[in-house]
Protein backbone atom coordinates (compact mmCIF):
# COMPACT_ATOMS: atom_id res chain seq x y z
CA UNK A 1 0.00 0.00 0.00
CA UNK A 2 2.81 2.29 0.93
CA UNK A 3 4.68 1.35 -2.24
CA UNK A 4 1.64 2.15 -4.42
CA UNK A 5 1.24 5.59 -2.83
CA UNK A 6 4.91 6.21 -3.36
CA UNK A 7 4.71 5.36 -7.12
CA UNK A 8 1.64 7.57 -7.65
CA UNK A 9 3.35 10.49 -5.97
CA UNK A 10 6.48 9.96 -8.04
CA UNK A 11 4.78 9.64 -11.49
CA UNK A 12 1.64 11.70 -10.83
CA UNK A 13 2.82 14.79 -12.68
CA UNK A 14 4.34 12.72 -15.59
CA UNK A 15 1.01 10.89 -16.22
CA UNK A 16 -0.70 14.23 -16.61
CA UNK A 17 1.93 15.31 -19.11
CA UNK A 18 1.64 12.10 -21.14
CA UNK A 19 -2.16 12.40 -21.16
CA UNK A 20 -1.96 15.96 -22.50
CA UNK A 21 0.50 14.92 -25.22
CA UNK A 22 -1.82 12.08 -26.30
CA UNK A 23 -4.75 14.48 -26.53
CA UNK A 24 -2.92 17.13 -28.58
CA UNK A 25 -3.44 15.45 -32.04
CA UNK A 26 -7.19 15.61 -31.53
CA UNK A 27 -7.06 19.34 -31.16
CA UNK A 28 -4.68 20.33 -33.97
CA UNK A 29 -5.28 20.11 -37.74
CA UNK A 30 -2.96 17.63 -39.40
CA UNK A 31 -3.52 18.79 -43.00
CA UNK A 32 -5.49 21.41 -44.81
CA UNK A 33 -8.56 19.81 -46.42
CA UNK A 34 -8.03 19.05 -50.15
CA UNK A 35 -10.04 21.28 -52.39
CA UNK A 36 -10.64 19.35 -55.59
CA UNK A 37 -12.46 21.13 -58.38
CA UNK A 38 -13.00 20.54 -62.08
CA UNK A 39 -11.65 23.10 -64.49
CA UNK A 40 -11.94 23.42 -68.24
CA UNK A 41 -8.36 24.68 -68.58
CA UNK A 42 -6.23 22.51 -70.82
CA UNK A 43 -8.96 21.20 -73.11
CA UNK A 44 -7.52 20.70 -76.59
CA UNK A 45 -9.86 20.86 -79.60
CA UNK A 46 -9.43 20.27 -83.31
CA UNK A 47 -11.65 21.57 -86.08
CA UNK A 48 -12.22 22.48 -89.67
CA UNK A 49 -13.37 25.89 -90.82
CA UNK A 50 -15.20 27.41 -93.76
CA UNK A 51 -14.46 31.00 -94.46
CA UNK A 52 -15.82 33.84 -96.54
CA UNK A 53 -13.82 37.03 -97.03
CA UNK A 54 -15.29 40.34 -98.14
CA UNK A 55 -12.80 42.88 -99.46
CA UNK A 56 -12.83 45.96 -101.60
CA UNK A 57 -11.25 45.94 -105.04
CA UNK A 58 -10.95 48.46 -107.89
CA UNK A 59 -14.31 47.27 -109.21
CA UNK A 60 -16.26 47.02 -105.96
CA UNK A 61 -16.80 44.42 -103.29
CA UNK A 62 -15.41 40.94 -103.88
CA UNK A 63 -16.21 37.76 -102.04
CA UNK A 64 -13.66 35.02 -101.55
CA UNK A 65 -14.24 31.51 -100.24
CA UNK A 66 -11.87 29.38 -98.25
CA UNK A 67 -11.18 26.54 -95.90
CA UNK A 68 -8.85 25.83 -93.03
CA UNK A 69 -7.89 23.86 -89.97
CA UNK A 70 -7.93 25.08 -86.41
CA UNK A 71 -6.99 23.95 -82.94
CA UNK A 72 -7.86 25.37 -79.55
CA UNK A 73 -6.30 25.22 -76.11
CA UNK A 74 -8.55 26.47 -73.37
CA UNK A 75 -6.76 28.47 -70.70
CA UNK A 76 -9.58 28.92 -68.22
CA UNK A 77 -13.27 29.19 -67.66
CA UNK A 78 -13.47 32.45 -69.61
CA UNK A 79 -10.36 32.27 -71.75
CA UNK A 80 -9.61 30.23 -74.83
CA UNK A 81 -6.91 30.37 -77.49
CA UNK A 82 -7.23 29.34 -81.12
CA UNK A 83 -4.50 28.59 -83.67
CA UNK A 84 -5.39 28.21 -87.32
CA UNK A 85 -4.29 28.10 -90.91
CA UNK A 86 -6.62 28.97 -93.77
CA UNK A 87 -6.67 29.57 -97.50
CA UNK A 88 -9.08 31.83 -99.41
CA UNK A 89 -9.54 32.46 -103.10
CA UNK A 90 -11.75 34.89 -104.99
CA UNK A 91 -12.04 37.51 -107.68
CA UNK A 92 -10.18 40.80 -107.35
CA UNK A 93 -11.97 43.18 -109.66
CA UNK A 94 -12.95 42.09 -113.16
CA UNK A 95 -9.55 41.00 -114.37
CA UNK A 96 -7.70 39.44 -111.44
CA UNK A 97 -7.83 36.62 -108.90
CA UNK A 98 -6.73 37.05 -105.31
CA UNK A 99 -5.51 34.25 -103.05
CA UNK A 100 -4.92 34.70 -99.34
CA UNK A 101 -3.37 32.40 -96.79
CA UNK A 102 -3.47 33.17 -93.07
CA UNK A 103 -1.61 31.59 -90.20
CA UNK A 104 -2.90 33.10 -87.02
CA UNK A 105 -3.85 32.92 -83.40
CA UNK A 106 -6.80 34.29 -81.46
CA UNK A 107 -7.33 35.03 -77.82
CA UNK A 108 -11.00 34.39 -77.06
CA UNK A 109 -12.85 35.86 -74.13
CA UNK A 110 -16.27 34.58 -73.17
CA UNK A 111 -18.39 35.97 -70.39
CA UNK A 112 -20.41 32.92 -69.40
CA UNK A 113 -19.64 30.91 -66.31
CA UNK A 114 -21.25 27.63 -67.35
CA UNK A 115 -21.21 25.70 -70.60
CA UNK A 116 -24.46 26.58 -72.32
CA UNK A 117 -25.93 25.76 -75.69
CA UNK A 118 -25.00 29.20 -77.06
CA UNK A 119 -21.83 30.85 -75.82
CA UNK A 120 -20.91 34.29 -77.19
CA UNK A 121 -17.31 35.48 -77.18
CA UNK A 122 -14.98 38.24 -78.30
CA UNK A 123 -11.64 37.54 -79.89
CA UNK A 124 -8.54 39.22 -81.27
CA UNK A 125 -5.10 38.17 -82.40
CA UNK A 126 -2.16 38.44 -84.77
CA UNK A 127 -1.71 36.79 -88.17
CA UNK A 128 0.85 36.19 -90.86
CA UNK A 129 -0.82 36.97 -94.18
CA UNK A 130 0.23 35.83 -97.63
CA UNK A 131 -1.46 37.44 -100.60
CA UNK A 132 -1.13 36.72 -104.30
CA UNK A 133 -2.90 38.51 -107.12
CA UNK A 134 -2.74 37.29 -110.69
CA UNK A 135 -4.43 38.24 -113.92
CA UNK A 136 -7.33 36.03 -115.01
CA UNK A 137 -6.03 35.60 -118.55
CA UNK A 138 -2.33 35.43 -117.74
CA UNK A 139 -1.21 33.58 -114.63
CA UNK A 140 2.37 34.79 -115.11
CA UNK A 141 1.28 38.37 -114.54
CA UNK A 142 1.22 38.03 -110.77
CA UNK A 143 2.53 39.63 -107.61
CA UNK A 144 2.68 38.31 -104.09
CA UNK A 145 3.75 39.42 -100.65
CA UNK A 146 3.89 38.36 -97.01
CA UNK A 147 2.89 40.79 -94.29
CA UNK A 148 1.75 41.14 -90.73
CA UNK A 149 -1.94 41.26 -89.96
CA UNK A 150 -4.21 41.57 -86.95
CA UNK A 151 -7.85 40.74 -86.49
CA UNK A 152 -10.62 41.31 -83.96
CA UNK A 153 -14.24 40.32 -83.85
CA UNK A 154 -17.01 38.49 -82.09
CA UNK A 155 -18.77 35.21 -82.45
CA UNK A 156 -20.63 32.42 -80.74
CA UNK A 157 -20.15 28.75 -80.03
CA UNK A 158 -23.20 26.60 -80.58
CA UNK A 159 -22.49 23.61 -78.36
CA UNK A 160 -24.04 20.66 -80.17
CA UNK A 161 -22.92 18.37 -77.37
CA UNK A 162 -20.56 18.59 -74.42
CA UNK A 163 -17.62 17.84 -76.71
CA UNK A 164 -18.54 19.29 -80.09
CA UNK A 165 -19.47 22.74 -81.24
CA UNK A 166 -20.20 24.82 -84.29
CA UNK A 167 -18.69 28.27 -84.08
CA UNK A 168 -19.89 31.25 -86.06
CA UNK A 169 -17.71 34.34 -85.99
CA UNK A 170 -17.17 37.61 -87.76
CA UNK A 171 -13.97 39.59 -87.70
CA UNK A 172 -12.20 42.43 -89.41
CA UNK A 173 -8.63 41.79 -90.42
CA UNK A 174 -6.11 44.54 -91.07
CA UNK A 175 -3.02 43.86 -93.21
CA UNK A 176 0.03 46.00 -92.48
CA UNK A 177 3.04 46.27 -94.75
CA UNK A 178 3.73 45.97 -98.46
CA UNK A 179 0.80 46.46 -100.80
CA UNK A 180 0.12 45.01 -104.21
CA UNK A 181 -0.57 47.76 -106.71
CA UNK A 182 -1.95 47.68 -110.21
CA UNK A 183 0.10 49.53 -112.82
CA UNK A 184 -1.51 50.10 -116.21
CA UNK A 185 0.78 49.42 -119.12
CA UNK A 186 -1.30 49.98 -122.23
CA UNK A 187 -4.28 47.65 -122.13
CA UNK A 188 -2.75 45.22 -119.67
CA UNK A 189 -2.71 45.78 -115.90
CA UNK A 190 0.57 44.83 -114.25
CA UNK A 191 0.58 43.71 -110.63
CA UNK A 192 3.53 44.73 -108.49
CA UNK A 193 4.28 44.51 -104.78
CA UNK A 194 5.13 48.09 -104.03
CA UNK A 195 4.88 50.60 -101.19
CA UNK A 196 3.46 50.24 -97.70
CA UNK A 197 -0.01 50.70 -96.35
CA UNK A 198 -2.93 49.23 -94.54
CA UNK A 199 -5.81 47.37 -96.12
CA UNK A 200 -8.38 45.07 -94.68
CA UNK A 201 -11.05 42.50 -95.17
CA UNK A 202 -14.16 41.41 -93.36
CA UNK A 203 -14.24 37.71 -92.49
CA UNK A 204 -17.14 35.40 -91.81
CA UNK A 205 -16.16 32.00 -90.41
CA UNK A 206 -18.06 28.82 -89.66
CA UNK A 207 -16.03 26.18 -87.87
CA UNK A 208 -16.79 22.73 -86.49
CA UNK A 209 -14.72 21.67 -83.52
CA UNK A 210 -14.32 18.64 -81.31
CA UNK A 211 -12.76 18.55 -77.85
CA UNK A 212 -10.12 15.85 -78.24
CA UNK A 213 -8.38 15.62 -74.86
CA UNK A 214 -7.57 17.36 -71.62
CA UNK A 215 -3.89 18.24 -71.78
CA UNK A 216 -3.51 19.24 -68.17
CA UNK A 217 -5.67 16.53 -66.59
CA UNK A 218 -9.15 17.07 -65.34
CA UNK A 219 -8.53 17.75 -61.69
CA UNK A 220 -6.78 20.70 -60.13
CA UNK A 221 -5.84 21.05 -56.47
CA UNK B 1 -69.07 1.14 -56.34
CA UNK B 2 -67.09 -1.95 -55.46
CA UNK B 3 -67.45 -3.16 -59.02
CA UNK B 4 -66.02 0.11 -60.40
CA UNK B 5 -63.03 -0.09 -58.04
CA UNK B 6 -62.40 -3.65 -59.13
CA UNK B 7 -62.46 -2.66 -62.81
CA UNK B 8 -60.03 0.20 -62.18
CA UNK B 9 -57.71 -2.09 -60.23
CA UNK B 10 -57.85 -4.66 -63.00
CA UNK B 11 -57.00 -2.00 -65.60
CA UNK B 12 -54.05 -0.80 -63.55
CA UNK B 13 -52.76 -4.36 -63.34
CA UNK B 14 -53.20 -5.02 -67.06
CA UNK B 15 -51.82 -1.64 -68.20
CA UNK B 16 -48.10 -2.58 -67.86
CA UNK B 17 -48.63 -5.38 -70.37
CA UNK B 18 -49.39 -2.83 -73.08
CA UNK B 19 -46.79 -0.19 -72.19
CA UNK B 20 -43.22 -0.66 -73.46
CA UNK B 21 -40.74 -1.28 -70.68
CA UNK B 22 -38.22 1.16 -72.15
CA UNK B 23 -39.18 4.51 -73.59
CA UNK B 24 -36.61 4.40 -76.39
CA UNK B 25 -35.24 1.53 -78.42
CA UNK B 26 -31.48 1.42 -78.80
CA UNK B 27 -30.04 2.44 -82.12
CA UNK B 28 -27.35 0.47 -83.92
CA UNK B 29 -25.10 3.51 -84.28
CA UNK B 30 -23.01 4.03 -81.18
CA UNK B 31 -20.01 6.05 -80.16
CA UNK B 32 -16.61 4.93 -81.52
CA UNK B 33 -18.01 3.32 -84.64
CA UNK B 34 -15.71 3.47 -87.66
CA UNK B 35 -17.11 3.01 -91.13
CA UNK B 36 -15.90 3.23 -94.68
CA UNK B 37 -17.71 2.73 -97.93
CA UNK B 38 -17.69 3.15 -101.65
CA UNK B 39 -20.23 3.94 -104.28
CA UNK B 40 -21.19 5.96 -107.28
CA UNK B 41 -22.22 9.61 -107.41
CA UNK B 42 -23.88 11.70 -110.06
CA UNK B 43 -23.84 15.47 -110.25
CA UNK B 44 -25.85 18.10 -112.05
CA UNK B 45 -24.08 21.44 -112.39
CA UNK B 46 -26.36 24.34 -111.54
CA UNK B 47 -24.84 26.94 -113.88
CA UNK B 48 -23.96 24.68 -116.81
CA UNK B 49 -25.87 22.02 -118.73
CA UNK B 50 -23.43 19.34 -117.60
CA UNK B 51 -23.87 16.10 -115.69
CA UNK B 52 -20.92 14.51 -113.94
CA UNK B 53 -20.23 11.00 -112.72
CA UNK B 54 -17.95 10.20 -109.80
CA UNK B 55 -16.69 7.28 -107.81
CA UNK B 56 -17.30 8.02 -104.16
CA UNK B 57 -15.20 6.85 -101.21
CA UNK B 58 -16.23 7.71 -97.68
CA UNK B 59 -14.61 7.31 -94.27
CA UNK B 60 -16.39 8.19 -91.05
CA UNK B 61 -15.66 7.97 -87.34
CA UNK B 62 -18.31 8.53 -84.69
CA UNK B 63 -16.74 10.66 -81.96
CA UNK B 64 -20.10 10.58 -80.23
CA UNK B 65 -23.32 8.75 -80.97
CA UNK B 66 -24.64 11.76 -82.86
CA UNK B 67 -21.45 13.47 -84.01
CA UNK B 68 -18.96 12.13 -86.52
CA UNK B 69 -15.95 13.18 -88.53
CA UNK B 70 -16.63 12.48 -92.20
CA UNK B 71 -14.17 12.42 -95.10
CA UNK B 72 -15.45 12.03 -98.65
CA UNK B 73 -13.50 11.64 -101.86
CA UNK B 74 -15.19 12.06 -105.23
CA UNK B 75 -13.10 10.73 -108.09
CA UNK B 76 -14.23 12.35 -111.33
CA UNK B 77 -14.87 10.08 -114.32
CA UNK B 78 -14.14 12.25 -117.39
CA UNK B 79 -16.13 12.42 -120.59
CA UNK B 80 -13.61 13.26 -123.29
CA UNK B 81 -13.98 15.22 -126.54
CA UNK B 82 -16.52 17.72 -125.31
CA UNK B 83 -15.35 21.31 -125.49
CA UNK B 84 -16.07 23.34 -122.38
CA UNK B 85 -16.83 20.16 -120.47
CA UNK B 86 -15.19 19.54 -117.13
CA UNK B 87 -12.52 16.97 -117.69
CA UNK B 88 -11.35 17.03 -114.10
CA UNK B 89 -13.30 17.74 -110.95
CA UNK B 90 -12.03 15.33 -108.35
CA UNK B 91 -12.70 16.62 -104.86
CA UNK B 92 -11.76 15.82 -101.30
CA UNK B 93 -14.07 16.94 -98.49
CA UNK B 94 -13.68 16.75 -94.73
CA UNK B 95 -16.14 17.89 -92.12
CA UNK B 96 -18.62 16.93 -89.47
CA UNK B 97 -21.80 14.90 -89.58
CA UNK B 98 -24.77 15.15 -87.22
CA UNK B 99 -26.73 11.96 -86.91
CA UNK B 100 -30.25 11.05 -85.92
CA UNK B 101 -30.01 7.27 -85.48
CA UNK B 102 -33.11 5.14 -85.02
CA UNK B 103 -32.79 1.36 -84.74
CA UNK B 104 -30.86 0.25 -87.83
CA UNK B 105 -31.46 3.53 -89.66
CA UNK B 106 -29.26 6.56 -89.44
CA UNK B 107 -30.31 9.85 -90.98
CA UNK B 108 -27.65 12.51 -91.07
CA UNK B 109 -26.70 15.95 -92.23
CA UNK B 110 -23.12 17.03 -92.83
CA UNK B 111 -21.14 20.14 -93.59
CA UNK B 112 -17.79 19.66 -95.29
CA UNK B 113 -15.24 22.14 -96.55
CA UNK B 114 -12.81 20.72 -99.06
CA UNK B 115 -10.69 21.08 -102.12
CA UNK B 116 -11.63 20.45 -105.75
CA UNK B 117 -9.16 19.86 -108.56
CA UNK B 118 -11.07 20.99 -111.66
CA UNK B 119 -9.85 21.21 -115.24
CA UNK B 120 -11.69 22.28 -118.39
CA UNK B 121 -11.38 20.38 -121.62
CA UNK B 122 -10.60 22.40 -124.72
CA UNK B 123 -11.89 19.62 -126.96
CA UNK B 124 -8.39 18.76 -128.10
CA UNK B 125 -7.16 15.65 -126.31
CA UNK B 126 -3.59 16.36 -127.38
CA UNK B 127 -3.47 19.42 -125.12
CA UNK B 128 -2.82 18.83 -121.47
CA UNK B 129 -5.65 20.03 -119.25
CA UNK B 130 -4.54 22.46 -116.55
CA UNK B 131 -5.71 21.51 -113.08
CA UNK B 132 -6.82 24.11 -110.58
CA UNK B 133 -6.93 23.85 -106.80
CA UNK B 134 -10.13 25.44 -105.56
CA UNK B 135 -11.77 25.60 -102.14
CA UNK B 136 -15.29 24.17 -102.11
CA UNK B 137 -18.01 23.66 -99.56
CA UNK B 138 -20.56 20.86 -99.42
CA UNK B 139 -23.78 20.50 -97.43
CA UNK B 140 -25.25 17.01 -97.49
CA UNK B 141 -28.11 14.99 -96.13
CA UNK B 142 -28.42 11.25 -96.26
CA UNK B 143 -29.51 8.00 -94.78
CA UNK B 144 -27.69 4.77 -93.91
CA UNK B 145 -29.16 1.37 -93.18
CA UNK B 146 -27.09 -1.11 -91.18
CA UNK B 147 -27.22 -4.74 -92.23
CA UNK B 148 -25.97 -7.38 -89.82
CA UNK B 149 -23.13 -6.30 -87.58
CA UNK B 150 -20.66 -4.92 -90.10
CA UNK B 151 -22.36 -3.82 -93.31
CA UNK B 152 -24.33 -0.80 -94.34
CA UNK B 153 -25.83 0.83 -97.41
CA UNK B 154 -26.07 4.58 -97.82
CA UNK B 155 -27.63 7.21 -100.04
CA UNK B 156 -27.09 10.94 -99.86
CA UNK B 157 -27.88 14.16 -101.64
CA UNK B 158 -25.93 17.36 -101.31
CA UNK B 159 -25.05 20.74 -102.70
CA UNK B 160 -21.47 21.65 -103.54
CA UNK B 161 -20.51 25.30 -103.83
CA UNK B 162 -17.28 26.52 -105.39
CA UNK B 163 -15.71 28.49 -108.20
CA UNK B 164 -13.05 27.48 -110.69
CA UNK B 165 -10.77 30.23 -111.97
CA UNK B 166 -9.29 28.97 -115.26
CA UNK B 167 -6.85 31.04 -117.30
CA UNK B 168 -9.71 32.83 -119.04
CA UNK B 169 -11.84 35.91 -118.35
CA UNK B 170 -14.82 33.88 -117.14
CA UNK B 171 -15.31 32.06 -113.86
CA UNK B 172 -16.56 28.49 -114.08
CA UNK B 173 -19.09 27.89 -111.30
CA UNK B 174 -18.70 24.46 -109.73
CA UNK B 175 -22.06 24.62 -107.94
CA UNK B 176 -23.56 21.19 -108.23
CA UNK B 177 -26.29 18.96 -106.84
CA UNK B 178 -24.65 15.64 -106.06
CA UNK B 179 -26.43 12.37 -105.40
CA UNK B 180 -24.43 9.40 -104.09
CA UNK B 181 -25.21 5.83 -103.12
CA UNK B 182 -23.11 2.87 -102.09
CA UNK B 183 -22.31 0.21 -99.59
CA UNK B 184 -19.83 0.09 -96.77
CA UNK B 185 -18.24 -1.74 -93.88
CA UNK B 186 -18.43 -0.69 -90.24
CA UNK B 187 -16.74 -1.79 -87.05
CA UNK B 188 -16.85 -0.63 -83.41
CA UNK B 189 -13.61 0.69 -81.99
CA UNK B 190 -14.95 1.28 -78.57
CA UNK B 191 -12.70 1.88 -75.65
CA UNK B 192 -14.51 -0.34 -73.20
CA UNK B 193 -13.18 -3.68 -72.08
CA UNK B 194 -14.79 -6.63 -73.90
CA UNK B 195 -16.84 -7.68 -70.87
CA UNK B 196 -18.32 -4.17 -70.72
CA UNK B 197 -19.36 -4.11 -74.35
CA UNK B 198 -22.99 -4.47 -75.04
CA UNK B 199 -24.01 -6.28 -78.15
CA UNK B 200 -26.91 -4.77 -79.93
CA UNK B 201 -29.75 -7.25 -80.44
CA UNK B 202 -32.88 -6.61 -82.39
Amino acid sequence: MGLQKNILCKFGTQWKLIFILLMVPFMVVAQKPLKIKYTTAGIFSLGVRIQFGFAGSPDGLNVSQGLGLSSRIQLGKHYNTEYYGEYLKGRYGDSAIKSNAHIGASFMLSTQNKLRRVQPFFFAGPDADYEKIHQTTDFDNAASRWNFAAHAGMGMHINVSWRSDITLSTAYMLHFGPKIETVSTGDQPLFVANGNGVDGQFMLTVSMNFKMLDLWKKIRW
Amino acid sequence: MEKNSLVILLWLLILPLFVPAQGRKKSFVQKDMFSFGGGVAGGILVSHPIQDVYLNGSVEYFMERRVSVKIDAFWFLPDYNFEGQLQKNTSLLMGAGWHFPYLRWDTYISLQPGVAFPGLSSGNTALKVKTGIEPVLAANGGVSYYIGNNLHAYASIGYVHGNYYPESPEIFHLDEIRVAAGIGFNVFFNRYAPYERRRIHF
